[in-house]
């Protein structure tokens, strides 16, 4: 456990280097929000509820958005997919311990740096200026930083999923491009998936996505925080077995073919 | 094709034919990421019955027009790419470009044509398109404001790309700036400024003019103002506003160029 | 050809200044083949951007056939060559040969004129079954051969190699050298190269600059290399029994059971120094041994800045 322990350090202090382009991914963020905010106000002009969602919840979702999309969606995407192409990654499978545990262990400290840097005090700083519904009790906090790490999990492994596709084709740059524009729609990352019509919206809330974004949100603003959890907790599951099952055979690919 | 900058492209056009599936993944993956912003104000309008009083196909239009330029100046535009030009300079390819006899703004423009923006730029068109012709206002004279409003994006987006690229001769991580300035401005411009506080519609509008590239014509082609001065008589100043832009983005790089040269990488 | 008179470079961050080129002067003129050589961080890359036009002088006068390179860098381009040993300018996806026809399209070289050259080229540098392969398909020596072809097909009046035979193999060495040496020979091609190896020197250059902090220490011929650092003759001896070796005028440099290797400064006579060996000890066997080149040039790596002192006062 210490080993996996040590990697989450070593990924988190790597990701400590790029201060720079730190800045100016919360100056991004920051300005993506405010836009998000006044398209939203203004859209509450008109209407007090809107999908069971009012403004202060869809305020919160925006700011919970901009915390999850450094965590989501981030600038090293590429690089085990493309270890995998380099053929660099078979030396991982020499390496002492589980492939997938140090993986996930790497990655986890650098999307963690991402949350506490980028993420949350952009959370806190929203917070106070604007009326977001955030929890206020110990065990709402809890709850709140419980599914953010489920949504770092989430994000992580999915990562990963989308990587091993460097496996079984070159053109694994190519599907990630061709995927991504649904993940960002389905994720609700264009539009609160409550504002999806019938089966989409079902799925929205509660499909593989869901706790990347829809379930931070819901635990965020306190609508059926535990169940929430429970989805993200599920699909973390669902995912780490998927990722189990692709390291077998990516494994065994190798094996056989030698990379 | 006399020229040596068509040889560029021409060479990574074949490079780019040499994997023709990822180059077919990719640019499909261009019109889904359109489509996909195209149905969040059809989505939103019909929950909240529009957005700043503008019906979705209204609103579709200023994502088709924004999405057209971007793709178009993506087109050329990946060899400054903060992204890209950052690792063109750490890599020391940069020095490689200035012992060559070409210009080297033109030969970064040129020598990484990237033909899947192509696709982000047809899709956008398609949604333009689709809006202008359910709205009813397609005829000539507004499609050829759509297509000039399309390349002044184009204008724009490339010109904050120069600066970004201007700016990596500084600090490598610096350029993102100029990310945020052409992501962010369009992000902003696939909306009505009407939703935005006055503040922030003049500064996009005149000094970052992205505001003058895909709303004023807008506006201009539905026939209707907008909040305080802005109103299809603004659409004069387009040309004038942009120059100045794209002036000064070539005056950075130049500088650039020169702060490159005496101090290298 | 190229003549530069004080020039320096200075690299200011915030809190450092570094001085990486500091008062330089040379003349090379035309048809000449230099070596410039010192140790890592001597300044040897940053001299050859300023050659190139890619960085400008902080302060001094560079002239490189006739033009200021920093200022009329396309001009420029049109008559110099350049390869960069550890980057390669060719174009990665795409067979050798579309490359040397995207230089040609750059440098505007007549369509006549390129194939007469291309072919030339490729019987020398034995390029031919490499023609049609795209360049991330070559080896290293075969991506250095193309390397060169393209650096010189718009036919430069002056070729700046940065470590061209960095990593390649013996055989691959040789054919990049013999291909230089046939270039500088036959068509009269300046060219100023640095490198590590000393074996392109030897084989190379005629003259050779050695750079140091910043500074020359030595510009003349390679010959002329044992007599300004005073290395002296090598002296080995065996003798019959073992024991310890001391000889006036000698320096000894080490031993090994009944054999002994000694150092004669040029200052001493050798043959004074072996009369009084021959005198003092019973000797089997004695060699006198010129010193090599390369053995001098890495004393100069290795002692750097002191031997640059001890060429002007003697120490």
């Amino acid at each position: 456990m210490g080993g996996y322990a040590a990697l989450y350090w070593a990924g988190f202090r790597r990701q400590s280097r790029y201060v720079a382009s730190l800045t100016v991914g919360i100056a991004a963020n920051v300005f993506f929000g405010i836009i998000r905010s006044a398209l939203f106000v203004t859209l509450y002009r008109q209407r007090d509820q809107v999908a069971g969602l009012d403004i202060t919840a869809v305020l919160t979702y925006v700011w919970i958005l901009q915390v999850v999309f450094g965590v989501v969606f981030i600038s090293w995407i590429w690089e085990f997919a493309d270890s995998v192409r380099s053929g660099d990654f078979a030396a991982e499978l020499v390496r002492p311990g589980a492939v997938l545990g140090r993986l996930l262990a790497v990655d986890l400290g650098r999307s963690s740096f991402a949350l506490a840097t980028r993420g949350l005090p952009q959370l806190v700083v929203a917070g106070i200026v604007l009326d977001l519904r955030l929890p206020t009790t110990p065990p709402g906090v809890v709850m709140l930083a419980l599914s953010l790490a489920l949504c770092a999990v989430a994000a992580s492994e999915l990562r990963f999923l989308f990587g091993s596709l460097a496996f079984w084709t070159p053109d694994y740059r190519g599907w990630w491009t061709m995927l991504f524009g649904f993940l960002w729609f389905t994720g609700g990352f264009l539009v609160p998936v409550e504002f999806f019509p019938g089966a989409l919206r079902w799925i929205g809330e509660y499909g593989p996505l869901s706790g990347l974004l829809a379930m931070p949100v819901r635990v965020a603003t306190g609508r059926g925080a535990a169940s929430a959890l429970a989805v993200q907790a599920c699909w973390v599951l669902i995912a780490a077995a998927a990722c189990h099952a692709v390291m077998a055979t990516a494994e065994r690919r190798m094996v056989i073919h030698g990379g | 094709m006399g020229s040596p900058y068509g040889a560029l492209a021409g060479a990574k056009l074949r490079s780019l034919a040499s994997s023709p599936r990822l180059l077919m993944l990719r640019s499909a993956g261009d019109v889904v990421i359109v489509a996909m912003e195209a149905l969040a104000p059809l989505l939103l309008v019909s929950r909240f019955g529009s957005i700043a009083g503008w019906s979705g196909p209204e609103v579709v239009m200023l994502i088709g027009v924004a999405r057209t330029g971007e793709g178009l100046a993506l087109i050329v535009g990946r060899g400054i790419d903060p992204n890209t030009f950052g690792d063109t300079v750490r890599l020391g390819r940069f020095d490689q470009i200035l012992t060559r006899p070409v210009s080297p703004l033109l030969w970064l423009l040129t020598s990484d044509v990237e033909l899947r923006f192509v696709f982000r730029a047809v899709a956008g068109a398609g949604v333009v398109l689709w809006s202008a012709h359910s709205l009813g206002v397609l005829s000539p004279g507004t499609a050829a404001v759509l297509a000039a409003a399309a390349v002044s994006s184009a204008v724009f987006v490339l010109s904050t790309l120069v600066i970004g690229a201007a700016m990596t001769f500084r600090t490598v991580e610096g350029s993102d700036f100029a990310l945020l300035l052409s992501n962010g401005g369009m992000g902003l411009a696939a909306f009505p400024l009407e939703v935005y506080s006055s503040a922030l519609r003049l500064i996009f509008t005149f000094l970052v003019p992205v505001g003058l590239c895909v709303y004023v014509p807008v506006l201009t082609v539905l026939d209707r103002d907008g909040p305080g001065l802005l109103g299809p008589g603004l659409l004069p100043l387009l040309p004038i506003v942009l120059g100045v832009f794209g002036g000064l983005s070539l005056l950075a790089w130049r500088r650039g160029i020169r702060h490159y040269e005496s101090t290298g990488s | 050809m190229i003549s530069a008179q004080g020039l320096t470079k200075r690299f200011s961050t915030r809190r450092s200044e570094l001085t990486a080129v500091d008062g330089v002067d040379f003349d090379i003129a035309d048809g000449e083949f230099v070596g410039y050589v010192g140790p890592n961080g001597a300044g040897k890359s940053t001299t050859i951007k300023m050659m190139c036009g890619i960085l400008r002088p902080t302060a001094g006068r560079i002239v490189v056939d006739g033009l200021v390179p920093c200022d009329d860098r396309r001009k420029l381009s049109r008559r110099m060559g350049v390869v960069f040993g550890q980057r390669s300018q060719l174009w990665w996806d795409l067979p050798l040969r579309v490359s040397f026809q995207l230089v040609r399209r750059l440098y505007g070289v007549e369509p006549l004129a390129f194939q007469c050259r291309l072919a030339q080229l490729t019987d020398l540098l034995e390029l031919g079954p490499l023609l049609e392969r795209p360049v991330r398909a070559l080896s290293l020596g075969q991506r250095m051969r193309g390397e060169l072809a393209a650096a010189v097909l718009p036919a430069p009046r002056v070729l700046f190699l940065d470590e061209p035979t960095i990593g390649l193999d013996i055989e691959a060495k040789a054919a990049v050298r013999s291909f230089l040496a046939e270039l500088n020979r036959e068509q009269g091609t300046t060219t100023v190269l640095t490198t590590h190896d000393l074996g392109d020197i030897v084989q190379l250059c005629r003259r050779i600059l050695i750079i140091d902090h910043g500074r020359v220490i030595y510009d003349g011929s390679v010959e002329g290399l044992r007599e300004a650092f005073d290395v002296g003759r090598g002296l080995v001896v065996d003798l019959f029994q073992e024991g310890p070796v001391e000889v006036e005028g000698a320096i000894l440099l080490r031993s090994e059971g009944r054999r002994h290797w000694l150092q004669v400064p040029r200052s001493q006579r050798t043959a004074d120094v072996v009369g009084r060996m021959l005198a003092s000890y019973e000797v089997e066997d004695l060699t006198v041994e010129e010193p090599d080149i390369e053995d001098v040039v890495r004393r100069i790596y290795r002692e750097g800045g002191v031997l640059g002192d001890s060429s002007n006062g003697g120490s």
